[in-house]
């Protein structure tokens, strides 16, 4: 399973609105205090055109916290794959 | 003429102290009770400087920041400590930048600005208020044939660079919006996650925490685990 957590920031609203709109299979709690949980059984891929997020905020996507795999990263795309339980 | 050090023999033997054990090792037991350090900003960040007249033309003529106040100062500190100008340009709300200007003094390599990103890393960013007013520092300063950077977005603030003719970075920098709890509670939960990796590398006698891949990971253990805690 993948599990990132993203603080409850401004700067995460985009991406939080990219999954929402892109990858909806991803599961969204927004119950929690001071983040939000997006959960996935299947790899996420974001592609950074269809953000309107600060380059700044693309380097630090996951620093709220990230359980999975990283398998792209680049300024262009960013692919996560879920991690052996 | 003898003058006597304004050194206290207390402040040298703390010096002594300090250049023979080196750098502070908090021990954070001994904090036993919630007093803190309370500060109220900037007073003055301070430089050396080997170009006076570039350094005071450059801050006071150019960017127009009003000189407040310059010592000069003779026989100051332990034996062998050169005679100096220390001054103080106004940067706003009771803050200043200053400089010392050594006398008789060569530049030590060791202290020649490095252009590397690591060298940046030590630096002031000073406070613009709003966008406004940075695009209008900006046109000026470049009006007086100052190079000036592109605005650069960071993360919660806006930053525009110039290098002063020292070769010093000088940061001007507008936030673009306050921090929060939520950022307190994800800075320190980012802190610890590395600060546990750090250790683990040191206790592998490897230099520090080696990768975001790693921290990402430990993080999202320590944010689920909070979160647990709090039901």
């Amino acid at each position: 399973m993948i599990e990132a957590y993203f603080p409850k920031s401004p700067e995460y609203d985009p991406v939080l609105r990219y999954l929402e709109k892109h990858q909806s299979h991803c599961r969204i709690d927004r119950s929690r205090a001071y983040y939000t949980v997006v959960t996935s059984d299947v790899p996420i891929l974001i592609h950074k055109r269809h953000l309107r997020m600060r380059t700044a905020n693309w380097h630090t996507m996951f620093a709220g916290g990230l359980k999975g795999k990283i398998m792209r990263f680049d300024m262009d795309i960013i692919r996560v794959e879920p991690e052996d339980e | 003429m003898e003058i006597e050090s304004a050194y206290s023999a207390e402040t040298l033997a703390y010096l002594a102290t300090y250049n023979s054990t080196g750098p502070c090792r908090p021990d954070k037991s001994l904090v036993t009770d919630d007093r803190v350090i309370t500060l109220q900003g900037v007073h003055h960040s301070a430089r050396p400087t080997w170009k006076l007249r570039a350094t005071v033309e450059f801050y006071r003529d150019i960017l127009g920041l009003k000189l407040l106040h310059c010592i000069a100062a003779k026989g100051w500190g332990p034996p062998g400590h050169a005679d100096f100008l220390h001054f103080f340009f106004d940067t706003g709300r009771g803050s200043t930048l200053a400089f010392f200007y050594y006398l008789g003094t060569d530049q030590p390599e060791w202290m020649k600005p490095v252009y590397h990103y690591m060298a940046n890393a030590v630096h002031t960013a000073w406070n613009v208020p709003t966008r406004a007013e940075l695009e209008s520092f900006k046109a000026l300063l470049e009006s007086r044939g100052v190079a000036c950077s592109a605005f650069t977005r960071h993360e919660i603030i806006e930053s525009l660079y110039v290098l002063d003719p020292n070769g010093y970075v000088f940061e001007m920098t507008t936030p673009t919006r306050d921090t929060t709890e939520v950022d307190a509670v994800d800075g320190n939960l980012t802190l610890e996650a590395v600060m546990q990796l750090e250790d683990e590398a040191f206790a592998r006698s490897e230099p520090s925490a080696s990768s975001m891949e790693a921290l990402w990971r430990r993080k999202r253990d320590l944010v689920a685990a909070s979160m647990t805690a709090k039901g």
